[in-house]
C-alpha cells in the first residue's frame, strides 16, 4: 500500500496536517518573494523621460492603475514630462507636414499611427500630393473626427482622409485611451459621439490640453470631477483599473489587474467585433457609421474629397469594412480598405508591432492617390452637366 | 463554463460549500443539479439530449439485466425526462430565468418547439413502453443482445445525427459529383452539443458492461444520471467507466485531507498547463495554421511543435483539473495522461495519451473486432479499424480520419516489426542514449501526426508536408512569439516531467519533496499561471469533440 495514501492513525493525520500547513506557508512565502523579486529585478524606470524600459519591465508594469502610471510619467513642465503625455491633445492641435518638397495638392489624414504611416508613404510615393497628418497614438475614430472638426488647416487640402481601425472599433464610445489602453498610459482625450434621432451629437471631454490635464492631475477635486465625466460618458471606464491604490505595489496584483482589464475588454469587443464577425446593431458600429457619414458630409460641404481609410487589423478579416459598407455605398463615400490590398489573415503583411510593412503602406498610398484622382475626375465630369442646368 | 473562468471559481466554491454541509443523498442531488447547471451554461437546450440519453440507458440497463422494471423505475425517469423536455426545449428557458430575476426582455416564455415537445414526449414514451414489452418478453441471452443493440443504435444515432450527419452527406455529395453526377444534399441546421462524444461513450460503456456481465445495473436513477453528467469530467473526460464511477457515486464518500491537498495540487497543475502554456502558445499556432500567406520551413516546424505543446497542455490540463475537482468531492477519476511525449513506440504512446479513450476503444471496439486473437493481418486490420474510428471520434473531418489512419499505420508497422523481430526488448537505464533516441525518434512521428490533426484542410496537409520535406530550410518565422508565461511555463513543465520520468513515472513524486521545495514549485506554477491570466483564454480544444 502506498504510504502516502494511507492514514490509519491520528498521528499520521496530524503529521499530514502539519506538513500541509507548512507547505501552504511556504507557498505564500515564495509568492511574496517572487513578487518582491519581480518588483526589484524589473523595476520600471522612475525617470518620466526614460522611454526605453525593457520588455520585462513593461510586462510587470502593464497592470498598474492608470492614475499610478500617469502620476509617474507626468510633470507640469513639458520639458520634463514623458513625451507620450504631450501627444494627441486637441488644444493645440498639432498637424505634421510630411516632406518639404513643393507639391501642388495636399491630402490631410486623420487617425492613429497607421494614418501617419500612410501619410509618410504618400509623401514618398506621390509626385503630386503633399501629405499632412493629424494623429494621436492609437487614436479611435471619434478622436480623429473630433480632430477633423477642430483642424483649421484642413481647408487648404484637396482631400481629407479619416482612418478607422477594426481592433479599436469597440472603443469608439470612450473619451480617452486612459480608460481602455491600460497597458500604456496615454492621457489625451477625445470627443464622445452619440447617435440619436437628430443624428450625431457630441460631448466634449473634461479637458483638451496638456496644461489642463496636469492641473487636473494635481488637483484632487478637479480629478474627481474629471472621473465623474468619464464615468458618465465613457462606456469602458472602470474605477478598479483607473484609480491609484496600495495594490499597485504588488506585481501579482498588477498581473491580475491586467488580466481583468483584458477580460473586460474582450467581453466588450466580443459584443462589437472579433475574428468571428461584427455586430451591426452595437452602439459602436452605429456610432462609426454616424461618424463616417458626418465626416463625409462636412468635408464635401467644404469642397474636400472625403476618403475613409479602413484599417483591417490582423485576424479581423474585412468585418469592419462590411460594417461600414451600407453607409459608404448609400452616401457614395470613397473608401480605401486595407483588405483590398493586404490579406488580414497573413501575418507577413504586417510588422510585429501590428503596423503594415513599409511596402504595403506604399501600396496603400498609391491606391489612395488613385482614389483621390478618380474622385476628382468624377467631379469634373459632373461639373459641366451641372452648369448646363 | 470554463474551468479557467472566474464563473467556475464561484461555482466551485458554492458547490463545494453546499457539499460539505449536506447529507449523502442530498449531496448527490445537489451534484446532479450543479452538473446540469454547469452543462446548461453553454446551451440549456442540449440538457434535454443528455437526459434523453440518460433515461434510455437507465431503462435499457435494468431491462437487460432483470427483464423488468418496477413502477418507480418506469415512472420517475419518465417524469424527469418530460419535465426536462418542457423546461429546456418547450419553454424559452433563458427568458424564464431573466423573468425570475426581473430582467425580462419581453420575449415569449413558450418557445417555438413546444408543440413538438408536447407531441414528441408522449410518442417517445409510447415507443419506449413497446420496446420494454418486447425486451422483457425475450429470454435472457436474447434480451441482453437486443438491449445492447438498442443502446448502441440510440447513442450512436444521437452522436451520428449531431456530429456526423452533415459530414457524411457532404462527403457523399462530393463522391457523387466526382463521377459526374449532381447531388444537392439536405443539411441539418444544427450545432454540435459540447462534450457529446464523451458522455455518449461513457453511457455506452455502461450498457456494454452489463451485456458482458461485468457490472450490475444500477437501481437508482439519480445515481445513474449523476454518472452520465458528473460535471468535472462531463465535457472533456476522462471518459469514466461505470464500474469505477457508479460505486463511488452510490456510496457515501469520505474526503481526507490528503485527497483535498492532492486535488488542489492537480487543479493548480492543470490551470498552470492550460492558462500559462496552452493559451500562451495558442496565438502562435492559430497564426501559423490560419495563415493565407507563404510559410517557411521554420513556420511549419514551430507551428507543429507549438501545437503539440498546446494540445497536450490543454487536454491534460483539463484532465488534471477534472481529477482535482472530483477529488475535492471524494471521487477518484482515472488518470488520462502519463508523460505521453516520453513514449518510445506507438503502443507505449497509446498507453500514455488520452488513456480513457484508448482503453475504451481497446475494450469495446478492438476487443469486439477480435483483437489480436488471430493472424498478424487480422490484428493489423483490427488496429487500423480501431484507429480510424478513434480518428473520426475527434471530429467530422477527413484530416481526423487521416490522423487515425496514420496512427493505425504506425501501430501496424510497429506490430509487424516486433512480431518479426521477436525476443524481449533489452532493459536499459532510463537515460541510456538508445532509450533517449527512441523517445526523440517517436516524438518526431507523433509531431507529424499533430500536423495532420491540426491542419485546416487536406490541401493544407499537402502544402505543409511539401514545405516540411521538400521546401528550402528557412528559419524565418512569421507568427508573433508565444507569450512569456508559455516560454517560462514550458521550461518549468519540462523540468517537472523529466523529474517524474526519472522517478519511474510516479506522478506523486513531488510529495516526497521537502516542504520548502514543494512550496517553491507550487508558488512558481501559481505565479506563472497568474502571468498567463492575461493570455486570451481559449476554449478547451477537446470540448469540440
Amino acid at each position: 500500500m502506498n504510504q502516502l495514501s494511507s492514514f490509519t492513525s491520528s498521528f499520521e493525520r496530524t503529521a499530514h496536517a502539519r506538513r500541509t500547513v507548512s507547505i501552504l506557508l511556504w507557498v505564500i512565502g515564495w509568492l511574496v518573494l517572487f513578487d518582491i523579486a519581480a518588483n526589484k529585478l524589473f523595476a520600471y524606470p522612475a525617470d518620466p523621460k526614460a522611454t526605453s524600459a525593457g520588455k520585462l519591465q513593461l510586462y510587470f508594469d502593464y497592470g498598474r492603475s492608470m492614475e499610478g502610471k500617469l502620476k509617474r510619467i507626468t510633470r507640469a513642465d513639458p520639458a520634463q514630462t514623458a513625451a507620450i503625455t504631450l501627444a494627441g491633445w486637441y488644444q493645440p492641435l498639432k498637424a505634421l507636414d510630411h516632406g518639404t518638397a513643393a507639391k501642388p495638392d495636399t491630402i490631410t489624414i486623420y487617425g492613429m499611427s497607421h494614418a501617419v504611416r500612410l501619410a509618410e508613404a504618400l509623401e514618398r510615393t506621390s509626385g503630386r500630393f503633399h501629405a499632412r497628418s493629424v494623429g494621436a497614438p492609437g487614436a479611435t475614430a471619434n478622436w480623429s473626427f473630433g480632430a477633423f472638426l477642430r483642424d483649421d488647416g484642413r481647408r487648404g487640402s484637396k482631400a481629407a482622409v479619416l482612418a478607422i481601425m477594426s481592433s479599436t472599433l469597440p472603443m469608439i464610445n470612450t473619451m480617452s485611451p486612459m480608460t481602455w489602453n491600460i497597458s500604456f498610459a496615454m492621457p489625451y482625450t477625445a470627443d464622445r459621439f452619440y447617435v440619436g434621432p437628430q443624428g450625431l451629437t457630441r460631448v466634449r471631454p473634461p479637458y483638451e490640453s496638456f496644461a489642463d490635464y496636469t492641473a487636473t492631475l494635481a488637483d484632487p477635486k478637479r480629478l474627481a470631477a474629471a472621473r465623474d465625466t468619464l464615468k458618465r460618458h465613457d462606456a469602458i471606464y472602470d474605477d478598479f483599473l483607473f484609480r491609484e491604490s496600495m495594490l499597485d505595489q504588488s506585481a501579482l496584483v498588477r498581473l491580475f489587474r491586467r488580466a481583468y482589464q483584458q477580460r473586460q475588454q474582450r467581453l466588450i469587443a466580443d459584443e462589437v467585433i472579433n475574428a468571428a464577425g461584427v455586430k451591426r446593431e452595437s452602439e459602436q458600429v452605429r456610432v462609426a457609421n454616424g461618424i463616417v457619414a458626418a465626416f463625409a458630409a462636412q468635408a464635401r460641404a467644404e469642397g474636400l474629397i472625403p476618403v475613409i481609410y479602413v484599417v483591417n487589423s490582423l485576424g479581423y478579416s474585412d468585418h469592419l469594412y462590411q460594417a461600414l459598407k451600407p453607409t459608404l455605398e448609400r452616401d457614395e463615400i470613397p473608401v480605401l480598405s486595407s483588405h483590398q490590398l493586404i490579406s488580414p489573415s497573413d501575418p507577413r503583411g504586417y510588422l510585429p508591432d501590428s503596423h503594415f510593412t513599409d511596402a504595403n503602406d506604399e501600396r496603400l498610398a498609391v491606391a489612395l492617390a488613385q482614389i483621390v484622382e478618380r474622385e476628382e475626375a468624377k467631379a469634373l465630369r459632373k461639373a459641366p452637366a451641372q452648369a448646363g442646368f | 463554463m470554463l474551468f479557467n473562468s472566474p464563473e467556475f471559481l464561484v461555482f466551485l466554491a458554492v458547490v463545494y460549500g453546499l457539499y460539505r454541509v449536506l447529507a449523502f443523498r442530498a449531496q448527490n442531488l445537489m451534484l446532479l443539479a450543479a452538473s446540469y447547471l454547469f452543462y446548461g451554461w453553454w446551451d440549456w437546450r442540449f440538457l434535454f439530449l443528455m437526459t434523453l440519453s440518460t433515461t434510455i440507458d437507465y431503462w435499457v440497463g435494468l431491462t437487460m439485466e432483470r427483464g423488468r422494471l418496477t413502477p418507480h423505475q418506469k415512472v420517475a425517469p419518465a417524469i424527469f425526462l418530460s419535465l426536462c423536455g418542457l423546461f429546456f426545449v418547450g419553454l424559452n428557458f433563458g427568458e424564464l430565468g431573466r423573468t425570475l430575476i426581473g430582467q425580462s426582455t419581453a420575449m415569449p416564455l413558450v418557445g417555438p418547439f413546444m408543440p413538438y415537445v408536447l407531441a414528441g414526449i408522449p410518442a417517445f414514451l409510447l415507443v419506449a413502453a413497446l420496446a420494454y414489452r418486447y425486451l422483457s418478453s425475450l429470454p435472457e441471452e436474447r434480451r441482453l443482445k437486443a438491449g445492447v443493440k438498442l443502446s448502441l443504435v440510440v447513442q450512436l444515432g444521437i452522436l451520428g445525427t449531431f456530429k456526423y450527419f452533415n459530414f457524411f452527406v457532404d462527403s457523399f455529395a462530393e463522391l457523387v459529383s466526382s463521377v459526374g453526377l449532381h447531388a444537392n444534399p439536405a443539411h441539418l441546421n444544427i450545432i454540435l452539443p459540447v462534450g457529446i462524444s464523451f458522455y455518449t461513450f461513457q453511457s455506452l460503456s455502461y450498457a456494454i458492461d452489463i451485456y458482458r456481465r461485468e457490472i450490475r445495473a444500477t437501481d437508482r436513477f439519480l445515481d445513474f444520471a449523476l454518472f452520465v453528467s458528473f460535471f468535472p469530467q462531463l465535457v472533456a473526460g476522462p471518459i469514466e467507466r461505470a464500474r469505477n464511477l457508479i460505486p463511488q457515486l452510490s456510496n457515501p464518500r469520505v474526503i481526507t485531507l490528503e485527497d483535498t491537498t492532492r486535488g488542489l495540487y492537480l487543479i493548480v497543475f492543470g490551470l498552470f498547463k492550460k492558462v500559462a502554456i496552452a493559451d500562451g502558445v495558442a496565438p502562435f499556432v492559430d497564426q501559423t495554421f490560419g495563415s493565407t500567406g507563404t510559410l517557411s520551413w521554420a513556420d511549419v516546424v514551430l507551428g507543429t511543435v507549438m501545437f503539440a505543446v498546446q494540445i497536450y497542455c490543454d487536454f491534460s490540463g483539463y484532465s488534471d483539473i477534472a481529477r482535482g475537482v472530483a477529488k475535492l468531492f471524494g471521487v477518484e477519476l482515472m488518470v488520462n495522461f502519463n508523460l505521453p511525449y516520453f513514449a518510445k513506440n506507438p503502443r507505449d504512446f497509446w498507453r500514455r495519451w488520452h488513456i480513457s479513450l484508448s482503453t475504451w476503444l481497446s475494450d469495446y471496439l478492438y476487443r469486439s473486432l477480435g483483437g489480436n486473437r488471430g493472424s498478424l493481418a487480422f490484428t493489423s486490420r483490427n488496429l487500423m479499424l480501431t484507429m480510424l474510428f478513434g480518428g473520426l471520434w475527434h471530429g467530422a473531418a477527413w484530416n481526423f480520419v487521416l490522423w487515425g489512419f496514420y496512427h493505425g499505420s504506425v501501430l501496424t508497422v510497429h506490430r509487424v516489426w516486433t512480431a518479426t523481430r521477436g525476443g524481449a526488448a533489452a532493459v536499459r537505464p532510463l537515460l541510456h542514449p538508445v532509450e533517449v533516441a527512441k523517445i526523440g525518434g517517436f516524438l518526431l512521428i507523433t509531431l507529424y501526426g499533430w500536423l495532420l490533426f491540426r491542419a485546416t484542410s487536406l490541401q493544407q496537409v499537402v502544402e505543409f508536408t511539401g514545405i516540411l520535406f521538400t521546401g528550402p530550410i528557412s528559419f524565418d518565422v512569421a507568427a508573433s512569439p508565444p507569450r512569456l508565461s508559455a516560454l517560462i511555463g514550458m521550461v518549468l513543465l519540462a523540468g517537472i516531467e523529466i523529474a517524474q520520468y526519472l522517478r519511474g513515472g510516479n506522478a506523486r513524486f513531488y510529495q516526497l519533496l521537502p516542504a520548502p521545495a514543494l512550496g517553491q514549485l507550487t508558488a512558481a506554477m501559481l505565479f506563472v499561471t497568474v502571468m498567463g491570466t492575461s493570455n486570451e483564454p481559449a476554449q478547451f480544444i477537446y470540448f469540440q469533440f
